[in-house]
């Protein structure tokens, strides 16, 4: 029996309560604005249930699936080691992101060809052992590219086709 | 007697209950900061506003469950003549309404007090704007999904039926509203953004917040994170409000005038 069989008994439960109130709401009344009201709702909740379930379906699948591959999945950067103050990293928009109000010491390496833009107020950064005054820089990064950062604020490094300095 | 009197008649114990409970904590608070210790009334008034603040949320509950008082409810004889749709709702909107803005201003202007009191510095408009902000984008919304809830029942004999409905209704109402929000704050990109507010806490507070030691500028901070804060959940709460508002005054007229 599939590990999801308990989330899908959860989803049924809830997709039959939203099914049933849509039926129950649509035949049950004398009043024109309760039916279509309810009906609508109860069926756009009915069609969000299936999404949801549908989507975290898959999450077991290729979480279970024996050729797991981290390549698709993986960020195209990482950090050997990271220091930083009210930080962010992660994607944003069609971005991949590293913010940071304050980062004190961290080491970056790309794992893929992208483009990037970095920028930060004040404080010193390396790109690959050559160092940045603060501002703004786009650019293309190599695989393997190093960024090494020593006390900068206001840190914003965006990683994607769409990294700009705006 | 009016609509209004009328509604306050029925929901006086609720709404005089939420404010007396609000203005007893500020009366507290306040004692705290002019015994001399804003520090930890700082700390005192975060964890009571996380307490208090769900409250509100009794509100809508007890409109969605009381429809006493309708056209031929127990106190229909109190009114001389048939309500419209419109009038009705907007009563009952709009006494709740007043009743959730005052207890919020409450809450918000002597979490403002304590907070400028113990060294605390931010914007002028900041206490204000987000109070309008929660008020819009998430309180008048949920009151008015109350009154529908409750109207939804009455559209259906007493029964089960009623019941299964209107919940799987308000839970479809609910997965739209933060659908809707979601694609408002992706897709809306000319809609205008408020300000990063300008926030200080100065190390002496720090502390009492479960901040690490040192001045924080929340501004600062979360500026290289953010741009500004989006106002679409403002006008997709104002949409949304509006919506059930038309819905209500119909339901009403359908349900209760027949």
């Amino acid at each position: 029996m599939s590990v999801f069989f308990p989330m899908a008994v959860f989803y049924a439960v809830l997709l039959t309560l939203a099914l049933r109130g849509a039926w129950l709401g649509w035949t049950r009344s004398k009043s024109p604005t309760a039916r279509y009201f309810v009906a609508a709702m109860a069926l756009a909740w009915a069609v969000f249930i299936g999404v949801e379930a549908w989507k975290s379906y898959q999450v077991f699948e290729t979480s279970l699936s024996p050729e797991l591959t981290f390549t698709e999945a993986a960020p195209p950067l990482y950090h050997e080691y990271r220091n930083c103050r009210v930080c962010y990293e992660g994607p944003s928009g069609d971005v991949y992101v590293v913010a940071a109000s304050k980062m004190q010491d961290a080491l970056y390496v790309f794992q893929r060809e992208t483009p990037y833009s970095l920028r930060f107020a004040s404080g010193q950064v390396k790109l690959n052992g050559r160092a940045l005054q603060p501002g703004c820089y786009t650019g293309e990064a190599k695989v393997k590219d190093t960024l090494e950062v020593t006390g900068a604020t206001s840190f914003r490094l965006e990683v994607g086709e769409e990294a700009s300095c705006d | 007697m009016n609509l209004i009197t009328l509604e306050l008649r029925k929901h006086r114990m609720l709404a005089g209950g939420l404010l007396l409970v609000a203005l007893l904590w500020a009366a507290w608070i306040a004692r705290l900061v002019l015994a001399g210790d804003p520090l930890t009334s700082v700390a005192i008034n975060v964890g009571f506003l996380f307490a208090l603040a769900p409250a509100g949320l009794l509100v809508p509950i007890v409109l969605a469950r009381t429809l006493s008082g309708e056209a031929a409810g127990p106190l229909a004889f109190l009114l001389t003549s048939p309500r419209s749709g419109l009038a009705h709702v907007a009563a009952r909107f709009g006494v709740a309404t007043a009743t959730l803005a005052a207890y919020y201003a409450i809450l918000g202007g002597v979490s403002a007090w304590v907070a400028s009191s113990a060294g605390i510095q931010y914007d002028a408009w900041l206490p204000w704007a987000t109070w309008a902000y929660v008020m819009i984008a998430w309180v008048a919304p949920t009151v008015i999904l109350g009154i529908v809830y409750g109207l939804v029942v009455a559209a259906y004999r007493p029964g089960r039926a009623g019941q299964v409905a209107a919940v799987a209704s308000v839970f479809g109402v609910f997965k739209v509203w933060s659908w809707l929000d979601g694609q408002a704050m992706g897709r809306l990109g000319f809609l205008p953004e408020l300000p990063l507010p300008r926030v200080v806490v100065p190390r002496e507070v720090a502390p009492f917040l479960g901040i690490a030691p040192g001045d924080l500028d929340l501004q600062r901070a979360l500026q290289p994170l953010f741009d500004g804060v989006p106002t679409a959940p403002v006008f997709v709460g104002l949409l949304l409000s509006a919506l059930l508002f038309w819905i209500a005054v119909r339901l009403w007229e359908e349900v209760e005038w027949a």
